[in-house]
């Protein structure tokens, strides 16, 4: 059975513009995927609108045996912060994919590394 | 009293109603939207292939059908979303089942902690984009093809011409040839003529390169008459190609009608334009880096003469389209065969050009209305940093009665129902900055200007957006007030600040 995981080190979800992410992938798959593994920091809306999306900060792990892990670490851009109002809501997430496999781990960024409530 | 019982299972039950309730009547509503300019359609297109086949065409008759094709995309879009409401049980907001859009709480914030669910997988928008792509090329391929039939191909061959030989020649006929079909009678000219090119005989029937028929009885009937049959005249003809020849090789005022259809060239293109360019997520300035830590005039969103020439071009492509249909009822009423399904078909469309014509009329007379300008002191304004903006109103600043500034802050979504894209707006924050008459009172020169430090900073996706700004409203007795927004570029606090 395929298994991925994402951590991100000492547990914290909370994070300012420009900090450090920094964490540890394992996995244990059948196949190798083609593009090796990719760790991305991703930011989505959700809510009423129509979903927007993009990506802050990405990197490849190459990965040459079925299981292993392997530490990665990523730097956040200046925004946009995550935020909730009543329309949209803007969260982040370090997401690693693996062909069909993927494992996430949510994040917050913000001045304060408190999500911003309008 | 009843009560009102919104457990899972009623509220699937709903769902299920809505799903099929919402997706028969769009399905239906879009079968009924397309029909009638359907049918218009497909009659004007059997009336063009018939006269194709005659050797005849009238290319005008495609400007409607572009006209109509409009309505019958706008209606096959409608049908195909309910087919997908029916199959999926999902709307048009991507991302929202029925379920969660009956419990979700709309007036008040949840708490709320890190969402469990998964990001969502990246879009996969081909489908949209290749529908999209499909509906503006209907418009530029037939704004093209009839641009280059009525106005690109004659031109060359008017300039071919200019380099043909002319022969003696006779007419053998002549007559003004009447075109009936289910939009009333066109007309064009016929003359069947002879002549030699080196001893071979050969016979034409070109008048000019700008062939069809139109409207118009009077003007093809004096042409006729300078060509009875025997009489002599010189034709041109190509001396590479003998049988190719023409009576008139000059331009005639028909030649510009090929311009109109490249209205629709236009509309395609700026649709696709738009389409392609939508998936793409605008970055804010301080995203870019293009940002400069000094003073910045702010000038308004929306510019006064682009509203103008926007209207203008909106009124010339609406008004130039419909005028087409009203003609034609109008002629249809003064020769006593007036349709009444035509005239309450075009009564909706006439009163949405009319209220183009004095929405045009409005924003031409608010071009002279005095004009608040902004100096911010230091761009971008930064999240709980004041900074200070000063004002200086250009134009004629007698006139404002009373003058107000608001600064905002607000949530813009926006969503695909059917075919249209609705936007909903949420006003998160609203300070009032000046409100006070003008009668003889003395504007301040400058306002401190600041964003709340726990608030958001500006953001612009393609469909979801924060959005800052200072709202002007100045009130002119008799005349159109000033109503003007300027964005404010807002960034997010820097490390250390």
């Amino acid at each position: 059975m395929n298994r991925l995981e994402i951590m991100v080190r000492g547990g914290k979800n909370g994070f300012r513009p420009g900090e450090v992410v920094a964490g540890n992938v394992s996995w244990n798959l059948n196949k190798l995927p083609r593009k090796g593994i990719v760790v991305s920091l991703v930011w989505y809306t959700s809510g009423i609108g129509t979903r927007d999306e993009g990506v802050g900060a990405s990197t490849e792990i190459a990965c040459s045996m079925e299981q292993g892990s392997s530490s990665f670490s990523l730097t956040l851009p200046e925004g946009p912060f995550s935020f909730s109002g009543k329309l949209i809501t803007l969260s982040w997430a370090v997401e690693a994919v693996a062909g069909k496999e993927r494992a996430f781990a949510n994040l917050v960024l913000s001045s304060d590394g408190e999500e911003v409530r309008l | 009293m009843q009560k009102c019982d919104l457990s899972e299972g009623n509220i699937k039950k709903a769902s299920v109603a809505i799903r099929w309730g919402g997706g028969l009547f769009m399905v239906v509503f879009g079968i009924g939207f397309m029909s009638m300019p359907g049918t218009f359609a497909l009659s004007m297109i059997k009336d063009f292939l018939a006269s194709l086949k005659k050797g005849d065409a009238n290319w005008m008759m495609l400007l409607p059908v572009a006209f109509l094709s409009i309505f019958v995309m706008a209606g096959i879009s409608v049908m195909v979303q309910g087919v997908r409401l029916l199959a999926s049980g999902r709307i048009s907001r991507k991302d929202e089942t029925i379920e969660s859009m009956l419990s979700r709480k709309s007036e008040t914030l949840p708490e709320r902690s890190l969402p469990d669910e998964p990001p969502p997988k990246r879009k996969n928008e081909i489908g949209g984009k290749v529908f999209a792509v499909l509906f503006c090329s209907v418009f530029i391929l037939i704004g093209a093809g009839l641009s280059y039939a009525l106005t690109v191909k004659p031109l060359l061959a008017v300039q071919r011409s200019k380099g043909w030989d002319r022969a003696p020649a006779v007419v053998l006929s002549s007559s003004v040839k009447t075109h009936s079909d289910s939009d009333g009678d066109t007309y064009s000219v016929e003359i069947q003529y002879a002549y030699d090119v080196q001893q071979q005989h050969y016979e034409g029937n070109r008048y000019s390169f700008f062939g069809g028929s139109s409207n118009g009885y009077e003007g093809k009937e004096a042409v006729v008459n300078q060509y009875p049959p025997g009489r002599g005249f010189e034709v041109f003809y190509d001396p590479e190609k003998p049988s190719e020849s023409v009576i008139n090789r000059e331009l005639t005022g028909t030649v510009w009608l090929g311009l109109i259809p490249l209205a629709f060239v236009a509309f395609g293109v700026l649709f696709l334009v738009a389409v392609l360019r939508g998936g793409r997520r605008k970055r804010m300035a301080w995203e870019t880096g293009s940002v400069h830590d000094g003073p910045q005039v702010l000038q308004p969103g929306g510019g006064r003469f682009g509203k103008v020439i926007g209207l203008l071009f909106l009124g010339l492509f609406w008004n130039g389209i419909v005028s087409v249909f009203v003609v034609q009822m109008v002629t249809g009423w003064m020769s006593g065969r007036g349709e009444i399904g035509l005239t309450l078909f075009l009564i909706p469309f006439l009163l949405v050009g009319l209220g183009i014509i004095y929405g045009l009329l409005r924003s031409v007379m608010q071009l002279s209305n005095p004009r608040v300008i902004f100096t911010l002191e230091r761009s971008p304004l930064v999240l709980g940093c004041e900074t200070t903006a000063r004002l200086h109103v250009n134009g004629a600043r007698h006139r404002l009665r009373h003058l107000k500034i608001v600064l905002s802050g607000r949530e813009e979504a926006s969503y695909q129902r059917g075919t249209t894209t609705h936007t909903e707006t949420h006003e998160f924050f609203e300070k009032v900055l000046l409100d006070q008459p003008l009668d003889g009172g003395v504007l301040p020169t400058a306002i401190p200007l600041a964003i709340p430090v726990g608030s958001m900073h500006s953001f612009e996706g393609s469909n979801n957006k924060v959005v800052w700004s200072l709202s002007v409203a100045g009130d002119i007795p008799r005349w159109p007030d000033v109503k003007d927004q300027y964005n404010l570029n807002v960034a997010p606090q820097r490390r250390g600040m």
